[in-house]
């Protein structure tokens, strides 16, 4: 998936790429030197993949998303120098292995640690956006859904049925975000009967009860 | 007869006790005191207190205060009375009522001159003990009633209640009895309410304690009873007619025998049980009392049941349920085929949409009967008890809004009243050909009337405004001073903002008539003033406040025309610098003068929409053009030329060939112009009834409807947000509902997508997950 947004993202960098001699420590700037792309100054796609793949990262596990939301990744695929460098020095990790170890053991408790799992979430949307957009395609987020929620919460299964089969239309942050809060309130409501919908519940989420109810998929 | 010694107790008390004896009654009452021995006995007691007083030890060494003299004659007089009270004994012909009475009366008038009698000691000895603390000691009358409560009522108090009782049954059966001992001896109950603390405070302890309790568990009793069995044998009206009687016989009897305390327990007991206890059979009966239009007899139970003001409750919730599905029932039986009223079947549900004028108004006018009917109902029956008035304005709120034709099953819509309503009003307004005078029977008290019921105001107003504007461009309405009428009514009845489109229209005709006057004269000095139409109206009207939007498609106006136009688009722009015209061309309508009739006759005038003109226009310069070349010449989309052919053929002043309705619109069609038009009348109006047109109306007025609730819930939001910062999700949907009811009915789901739609553009934001902020 990381091939999606090819280059798109021309936001200015926060670190100045020629200058590396700033007290970081030199280790990490070499990791990252290795990684980046030589005329933007910072990692991008292929860069990514590469780093990834030195990680032991497969992109398409969760593992992927804890690391773009630990490194405070502006897009897809993408890593700025001092966002890096800071990070890692801060988390004592000089090398790819204790990389590794690091975001292994987040993302192993991100079933358990769902504050957590909320934060790397949310931050997903942001990371997941098309440039000038405010809403993600109903496709890219079902996908997003399947891989960060779909073992926590496995109603999801069902809600990505829904949007894929009848809502069919771009997803808002405000939908993104109460989506948690609504796996998390009904987890164990299996026929969603304490639901209430002139609560505060975005309407994408009144019509999937409803949608749910009427086709009897709540046994 | 000589007095005794002052200063001797016993040969005082000697003295006086017989004429004690005799003021108080003896046994026959044959021997009554005389005035002789009533003074000397007055006598007797004040100089015993006098000179006892005075004699030597008037002074007490130890206090230094006045010792005055009285408790040893008190002493005696508290025993005299004790024994005097004990051995009075009931003769054997009289019950113990009549004994008791008998003997009260007597012994209250003895009380009151025994009082004088000791006038002396009750001034001085009595007053002084009672003033120092002693609250066993008490003015001579007091201690007389005491002791009678004591040793007479106090002992015989069960059969006495029993007794009293008794002689109310009788009283109630309307049997013989003596209502002169009721009152003396219920009398007696209050009379002996003496409260020892301050005998001057009424007290009604043993009045309500020993006799009302009683009384009032004896009188639910007797009622009970009594309407059970009046009940089994009587039909409910004589069974209320009785119960009316009864309880002014209660009322009557309270005023004459009960302390005024008792009127309302009473009242409230009978009530209950004449009224609150037979309330479900009443209920019943109501609504066939009702359904017999028996006004006299439902006042009759309302006036009841008014009694009990938890029983008029449920009243007042089945009047309204009657009304409503009487409502609904009148509405499903309308009769929409109003020209053969013959013995068709009853149809069992009307059409989902009235197609005709007169259906529409046959519609309101049923509404309105309804409601009519049901006034007349609250004034005469229920004498316009406010409960009831309530009741009647929800249940037409009820079926006025929803019922089988203003949302007929499986229709999710707005419901179709207020559209109806506006049509209706749209009869009343605009001039009508003589022999159709549909508004004879309407008026603007019925406009009124439902319009005070309607939920989605914000509809009728978008459909009635839609229809002023036709009337005021087409000058099909009657008078201005009715069409100010309404509004103001409206205005009065709603608010001045829901006016103010309407408002703002009449101003645009205002000001389009003092441009049409410019406009003739600006004319005046044109060259080409020949080719400029003079009999030329033209309305500039406010985009935002008239419900038509310009003409979206091209159209190429015939050349004829065009020297009007650009005299008025110069002119327009010479005064208005900046603003910009938009014509509306699908709204243009005139008049040609066409000489087709039969040689020497006057020609005919037609009345044409401006695209029926640009088409026929063009039949100056031949006789026959194909579909393909009026498209052309048009330049209209292809339905607008059709539509406004077919009228044209239809009232054959165009010839279709081939003829097939359905080939209208091919391109090969042709049509040709008669030579020769035969019609009764002189004047021809091909201009109605164009069908694109109406249907894209509806579509829009109800898309305008939507939009409108949508800016109007989203601005409501704001602006609720704007003042409170942050609020909770329930009283930001509760508020709105609030603020949008006097317009319509907002849905939760709405204001949920307003609420999304305004955090998407960053004007609120969640807070939790179930508060919002306003984003400055």
């Amino acid at each position: 998936f990381l091939s999606k947004h090819p280059d798109s993202h021309n936001r200015p960098t926060s670190g100045n790429a020629t200058t590396m001699d700033n007290g970081q420590d030199q280790k990490i700037v070499n990791i990252f030197n290795k990684y980046k792309d030589q005329s933007s100054g910072k990692i991008e796609i292929e860069g990514t993949i590469q780093y990834l793949q030195d990680l032991g990262i497969d992109p398409e596990d969760p593992a992927s998303l804890v690391l773009s939301y630990t490194l405070g990744s502006p897009s897809t695929g993408v890593f700025e120098r001092d966002s890096f460098v800071d990070t890692w020095e801060a988390l004592d990790c000089t090398d790819l292995p204790s990389m590794t170890t690091f975001i292994k053991t987040k993302t192993a408790n991100l079933h358990t640690n769902l504050p957590y799992l909320r934060k790397v979430y949310e931050f997903t949307f942001g990371y997941i956006l098309e440039p000038h957009q405010k809403k993600v395609s109903a496709e890219d987020a079902a996908m997003y859904w399947q891989l960060l929620l779909q073992e926590v919460f496995p109603r999801v299964e069902l809600w990505t049925e829904f949007i894929n089969d009848d809502w069919q239309k771009p997803i808002t942050r405000d939908a993104w975000n109460m989506l948690f809060l609504f796996l998390q309130d009904f987890e164990k409501d299996p026929k969603l009967e304490n639901y209430d919908d002139a609560a505060s519940w975005p309407s994408i989420i009144d019509s999937f009860v409803e949608w749910a109810k009427e086709n009897e998929k709540l046994e | 007869m000589s007095l005794p010694h002052p200063d001797d107790l016993q040969e005082t008390w000697a003295f006086i006790e017989p004429s004690l004896y005799k003021i108080l009654g003896t046994d026959d009452d044959s021997d009554g005191v005389t005035p002789d021995e009533y003074m000397s006995s007055y006598t007797a007691v004040y100089n015993y207190c006098v000179s006892r007083s005075k004699g030597g030890s008037t002074y007490r060494s130890s206090t230094n205060s006045i010792l005055l003299i009285g408790s040893e004659i008190y002493a005696r007089l508290k025993n005299f009375l004790t024994n005097y009270v004990l051995q009075l004994t009931k003769r054997p012909d009289e019950t113990f009522l009549q004994f008791y009475v008998r003997r009260w009366r007597r012994y209250t008038i003895g009380a009151g001159y025994l009082n004088n009698v000791f006038d002396y000691m009750n001034r001085y000895w009595v007053s002084k003990e009672r003033s120092d603390g002693r609250r066993d000691i008490y003015d001579v009358n007091t201690l007389a009633l005491l002791t009678w409560r004591e040793n007479m009522f106090d002992i015989n108090c069960n059969i006495l209640v029993a007794e009293i009782l008794e002689q109310i049954r009788l009283h109630r059966l309307k049997q013989q009895n003596s209502p002169a001992l009721l009152t003396h001896s219920i009398k007696s109950f209050v009379m002996l309410g003496i409260d020892i603390q301050d005998l001057k405070k009424p007290n009604l302890g043993i009045y309500i304690d020993k006799f009302e309790k009683q009384y009032l568990i004896n009188t639910i009793e007797f009622y009970n009873t009594e309407s059970n069995e009046y009940l089994k044998t009587h039909n409910l009206i004589d069974y209320m007619k009785r119960a009316e009687h009864r309880i002014a016989d209660e009322t009557s009897f309270a005023t004459n025998f009960l302390d005024e305390r008792s009127r309302r327990p009473l009242l409230e007991t009978v009530c209950k049980s004449l009224i609150e206890n037979h309330a479900p059979v009443m209920y019943e009966e109501f609504e066939r009392l009702l359904q017999q239009d028996q006004f006299s007899d439902i006042n009759r139970m309302y006036l009841l049941m008014q009694k009990v003001q938890s029983s008029l409750d449920p009243l007042a919730r089945k009047f309204e349920g009657y009304i409503k599905s009487e409502g609904l029932m009148k509405i499903d039986n309308m009769d929409i085929n109003d020209d053969n009223k013959g013995d068709r079947p009853v149809r069992k549900a009307p059409p989902k949409v009235l197609a005709t004028d007169q259906q529409k108004k046959l519609y309101i006018k049923t509404l309105i009967a309804v409601y009519t009917k049901f006034v007349s109902i609250v004034e005469k029956a229920f004498n316009n008890d406010l409960l009831f008035v309530k009741a009647l304005d929800n249940a037409c709120r009820g079926f006025i809004n929803k019922n089988s034709v203003a949302s007929p099953p499986g229709y999710k819509g707005t419901s179709k009243t207020p559209e109806y309503l506006a049509k209706y009003t749209d009869l009343l307004m605009r001039k009508n050909a003589r022999e159709n005078d549909v508004s004879s029977d309407m008026s603007e008290d019925d406009v009124m009337t439902i319009f005070k019921f309607i939920t989605d105001k914000d509809a009728f107003e978008s459909h009635y405004r839609k229809l002023l504007a036709k009337r005021l461009i087409y000058g099909t309405s009657m008078s201005v001073d009715t069409e100010e009428s309404i509004i103001s009514r409206l205005q009065k009845e709603n608010s001045v903002q829901y006016t103010s489109k309407m408002t703002k229209m009449f101003q645009d005709m205002k000001a389009s008539t003092d441009l049409q006057a410019a406009f003739a004269q600006y004319v005046e000095n044109k060259p080409n003033k020949k080719e400029i139409l003079d009999d030329f109206n033209v309305y500039v009207l406010a985009e935002t406040m008239w419900p038509f939007s310009a003409f979206k498609h091209e159209f190429s106006l015939p050349k004829e025309l065009m020297p009007t136009y650009d005299a008025l688009e110069s002119l327009y722009n010479e005064k208005h610098t900046g603003r910009q015209l938009k014509w509306i061309w699908n709204l243009c309508r005139g008049e040609i003068k066409a000489n087709i009739s039969k040689p020497g006759k006057p020609p005919f005038i037609l009345t044409m929409t401006l695209f029926q003109m640009a088409i026929i226009l063009r039949f100056n310069e031949q006789d026959t053009y194909t579909f393909a070349e009026l498209v052309d010449i048009l330049k209209l989309p292809e339905e607008y030329v059709s539509g406004n052919l077919a009228p044209l053929i239809k009232y054959k002043l165009l010839n279709q060939s081939p003829p097939d309705a359905a080939k209208i619109g091919e391109t090969s069609t042709k049509f040709t112009v008669v030579k020769e038009y035969r019609s009764k009348r002189m004047r021809v109006n091909f201009a109605s009834n164009i069908k694109i047109e109406q249907k894209q109306e509806l579509e829009e007025t109800t898309k305008e409807i939507e939009q409108g609730r949508e800016m109007f819930l989203q601005a409501c939001i704001v602006r609720i947000m704007k003042a409170r910062k942050q609020l909770k999700h329930v009283l930001l949907v509760n508020e709105v509902i609030q603020q949008s009811h006097t317009r319509f009915k907002a849905q939760v789901s709405d204001i949920k997508k307003a609420i999304e739609n305004l955090i998407e553009r960053e004007y609120l934001r969640r807070v939790d997950s179930d508060t919002y902020e306003y984003v400055a």
